[in-house]
Parts: structure tokens; sequence; C-alpha cells
């Protein structure tokens, strides 16, 4: 009778092993990835608490493909360790009449996407940089206007990062369009910031509003 | 067999269908045609290197039968580039992103036009 009782108890325990064992596995399997601290200086949710579609993701080798642009270029410059990407429809109401009379109600937006790109070091992110410069140096169209814009330089050097911002006007699609561009560094990390929308003044509020964000990542 | 030994069994056979479990769920469905809604809409590429192209992201290639599910349906897609039966599916390769118009997202936005759920297609997963 003891054997029995002995020999249930030792399955019984064999059986507890096992279920604990799975419930750890399944646990671990159902946990997050461990989030890489690039995902924490693109704009987080909060940061655009009026947006749609916000998105937030590793962005690989082969999220932009087509032609070089400022956006790809960097995912495949010397020392690119790993990138993050977040974007969204930010919804407004136009400023200027001109802009209004193209939509309903003068409802429409802009999109944002923020890319931030991690490198060995800092030279490497500096590389890249200018890489990504050199574009807005390229002759463009005469309809097409590159202004330099204005953000906060001072609060961007108090937090360690420098960079440019520059507002491209073009036409595409029988409408001129408005297109915001910062781009900057801190450390091994580049930071790209693009604001695409009409050439109104919300849409320069959008970018301004999100530019003071990314400088203090 | 006593009772014993038949508690026994059943339960390691429950336990190792909670080891199991986990795996069955993470399995891929199987190959096939699948008509899904898109899981984000966000800039698919740049072309030239200044302008951003839009597009529905969807989990799956050879997109094809897309619709517009927000206000004004099909429909109100006409008016851009040949609405959205003519659109195109990128890249070329895979077509897993509907490239989505940037007046037709500009002007329409109100009509829910950058809403990846309001996005749906026949796609091959």
């Amino acid at each position: 009778m003891k054997k029995r009782f002995l020999s249930s108890m030792l399955a019984m325990s064999l059986i507890l092993s096992i279920i604990i064992a799975g419930s750890a596995i399944a646990l671990a399997r159902n946990q997050e990835q461990p989030v890489s601290p690039l995902a924490q200086q693109v704009l987080q949710r909060d940061d655009l608490p009026n947006s749609q579609g916000y998105y937030a993701e590793e962005v690989t080798e082969d999220r932009f493909p087509g032609p070089s642009s400022p956006v790809n270029t960097p995912l495949q410059a010397e020392g690119f360790l790993e990138g993050y990407e977040a974007s969204a429809w930010h919804p407004y109401t136009l400023q200027e009449e001109v802009n209004e009379e193209l939509v309903k109600d003068g409802q429409s937006g802009a999109f944002v996407l923020n890319v931030a790109y991690k490198y060995q070091n800092k030279s490497q992110a500096e590389a890249a940089f200018e890489q990504q410069i050199a574009f807005f140096d390229q002759k463009l169209p005469t309809d097409f206007k590159v202004e330099s814009v204005d953000y906060d330089r001072s609060l961007a050097t108090a937090n360690g990062m420098y960079g440019h911002a520059t507002r491209l006007t073009y036409p595409s699609e029988g409408i001129t369009w408005a297109t915001y561009w910062f781009l900057g560094i801190k450390d091994n990390t580049l930071m790209l910031l693009m604001v695409d929308g009409l050439p109104d003044p919300a849409t320069q509020e959008v970018f301004d509003s999100l530019v003071t964000i990314v400088v203090q990542r | 067999m006593t009772n014993n030994w038949k508690i026994v069994s059943t339960l390691v056979l429950l336990a190792l269908l909670t080891v199991l479990t986990p795996v069955v769920s993470e399995a891929k469905p199987l190959l096939g045609w699948f008509t899904t809604t898109a899981y984000k809409h966000d800039v698919s590429h740049y072309d030239p290197w200044y302008e951003a192209h839009y597009a529905a992201f969807f989990n799956g290639d050879y997109g094809k039968n897309q619709h517009f599910l927000g206000t004004g349906g099909d429909a109100a897609t006409a008016p851009y580039s040949g609405g959205i039966a003519a659109w195109d599916w990128y890249p070329p390769t895979w077509q897993s992103r509907l490239l989505t118009p940037k007046t037709w997202l500009i002007i329409e936005s109100w009509r829910g036009a950058s809403v990846a759920s309001n996005y749906e297609a026949t796609v091959f997963h």
C-alpha cells in the first residue's frame, strides 16, 4: 500500500514538473521580444496625441526599397547597427484659404515619419549624416524651393544633438507640396524627422512641435 | 490498469498538451489566398529622393482585388489615378504594398484615407 502511495506521489510530482515547465515555456514565448533602446528615442504614441495610425517598428535594410534617398541611404552606410521608426498621420485644419479650397471643410493633415539609426561609432554616424545632407545640395528644378527652417538649436545643443532643418516645396500631381526634414546627430545615433503635407502654416506647426521633442531624445 | 494509473495517464496527456499548445498557436497558417485588411498605412519608398510614396501594407504577397472600406467605398477613389482597382502594388517583385496616391490622402483624409483597416485586398500568405 505504502509502495503504491509513493509511486502515485512520484507520478504526480512528475506531472506537476511538466505542467510548471510547460507553463514557463508558454509564458516565455508569449513575452514580447526585448525592446531596443532605440525604440525609446523615436516619437512615442503620447508624443502624437491626435494622430491616427501610429505605428512603430524596427527598420530593416529592405524597409525603403527603390531609389536612394535620405531615408534609405543611412541603412547602407558603414557601421550601421540597427534602426527604428515611428510613423503616423497627423490630422489638422488648414489655415490658409488657398489650401482650404482643396479639401472638405479645411480638413487635411500631414504624414510624420521619424527614424533613428544607430552606428558603431560617432564618426560613422557623421559620415551617414553627410550623405543625407548631400541630397539637399543637389541641383533641383527651378520651381522647387529649398529653405532652411529655424528650430531651437540651443535646446538641441543642451541635449547633445546638432542637425539641420529644411523645407522643400515642390509640385506633384497638380498640387504644391511642402516636406519638412530634420536630420540630426547625437553620439552614434542619427535622427530623421519628416513631416509631409501642404504648404500651410498648420504643417509647419506640426513640424515645429515634433522637432522640439526629437532634439530632446 | 488501476484507476490511479488511468488518472496519471490522463494528467500526463494534459501536461503534454499544455507544453505543446504554444507551439501550435505560433504555427503559420497554411499557404493560400486570403482576403484581409492592411496592418499599417505608412511611407513605402521615395522616388525621386524627395518625394514620399505611401502605401497600405499587407501581410502577404501578390495583392489583388483591392477595395476601400471607408466612407464612400471604392467609388470615392475613382477620381484618383483611375480608382483603387487601378492602383499599383509595390515592390514589383512581392506586391505586398498597395500604393495610395498622395492627392487622395491629403484631399480625402476625412474619409479615412490614411486608415490601414480601410484597405482590403486578397493576398497570398
